[in-house]
């Protein structure tokens, strides 16, 4: 007798319990499941048209940001070039001035021996030069 | 169906073919979208500002669809969240809950012109409303969509077990108040 107490003879449908839990919580016959809501006439037939214009705007509008985007871009980064360009001559023209300053400097001195140098100076760059070469 | 699908998706990421495609789209999903959506933001106008909504978010986005759902699923989501983002933002403008915006809603449907439901719909619907968020979605989408557990469940990103218990529990309450 044991050996049959485990054991369940009886068989039900497949999914049967998946469509009974279905069965228990439908509420048709208390309440209409009639959609009670309404829209304005032929308005599924504009909202197509209507989806279709934003999407397209949407595209022209991404469209133009990016052109937007580009010019300002460019625009920045030619002033900035400009820019770069005439912080650089500034700093070019003294480079100039200084190089050649030293090179007729170089040029007269060359044939000047240190008596004739010392006579060029004035008093006190002579005292600066002698104090720079006692002072380590 | 999978590879008529994947055919669909390619042609909608074609600069080429997206035009024809999207307007194909439009066409199919456009009805069945809009009353998803207008049955959880109540309102005609609301519910036309989040269908247009849904579509530019699936026009920009088609990209980054996975296909590891069906094209419908992927919308129905982007309609779900676009519809409960909405909520969110009119509820924060006017210092609300979003339960009690939507019972607001709720509350003026008879004088909603495009509402058309006797006094029994009104009242399933202010019930409805009631409900916390997750339940009153599942509600709508079993009850009124009839969408199986399976597919709610891909839509919500929930498990089946806790969608039933959601169902559950607004039938209860549904029932428990016309009880009343």
């Amino acid at each position: 007798m044991n050996e049959f107490k485990n054991d369940n003879p009886f068989k039900i449908p497949e999914g049967y319990f998946e469509k009974l839990e279905e069965q228990l919580c439908n509420t048709e016959d208390t309440v209409s499941k009639l959609n009670p809501f309404s829209t304005p006439i032929d308005y599924f037939e504009k909202l197509e048209g209507a989806i279709l214009e934003t999407t397209a705007s949407e595209k022209v509008f991404k469209f133009n940001t990016r052109k937007i985007f580009i010019t300002l871009t460019s625009t920045a980064a030619a002033v900035l070039l400009v820019l770069g360009i005439f912080q650089q001559f500034p700093s070019q023209e003294p480079d100039q001035e200084q190089a050649l300053n030293e090179f007729i400097e170089n040029y007269y001195l060359e044939d000047f021996d240190s008596y004739e140098m010392l006579s060029m100076m004035e008093d006190n760059e002579i005292e600066l030069n002698l104090d720079q070469i006692t002072n380590p | 169906m999978h590879k008529q699908q994947s055919l669909f998706i390619e042609a909608l990421r074609n600069p080429l073919t997206k035009e024809e495609a999207f307007k194909k789209l439009v066409s199919e999903y456009k009805e069945r979208l809009y009353w998803h959506i207008r049955k959880l933001v109540l309102d005609h106008d609301d519910a036309h500002d989040v269908v247009q909504n849904t579509f530019i978010k699936i026009h920009l986005n088609i990209h980054k669809f996975r296909e590891n759902s069906s094209l419908y699923t992927w919308m129905y989501r982007i309609a779900t969240n676009e519809s409960l983002n909405f909520i969110n933002s009119k509820s924060a403008k006017m210092g609300l809950q979003n339960q009690e915006w939507i019972e607001a809603k709720a509350d003026g449907l008879m004088a909603d012109s495009y509402f058309d439901g006797d006094r029994a719909a009104l009242k399933l619907q202010k019930m409805v409303a009631r409900l916390p968020e997750k339940q009153r979605i599942v509600f709508n989408m079993k009850y009124f969509d009839n969408m199986t557990y399976d597919a709610i469940s891909e839509v919500l990103d929930t498990s089946v077990g806790a969608l039933k218990a959601s169902y559950h529990h607004a039938v209860k309450k549904i029932k428990t108040e016309l009880d009343e």
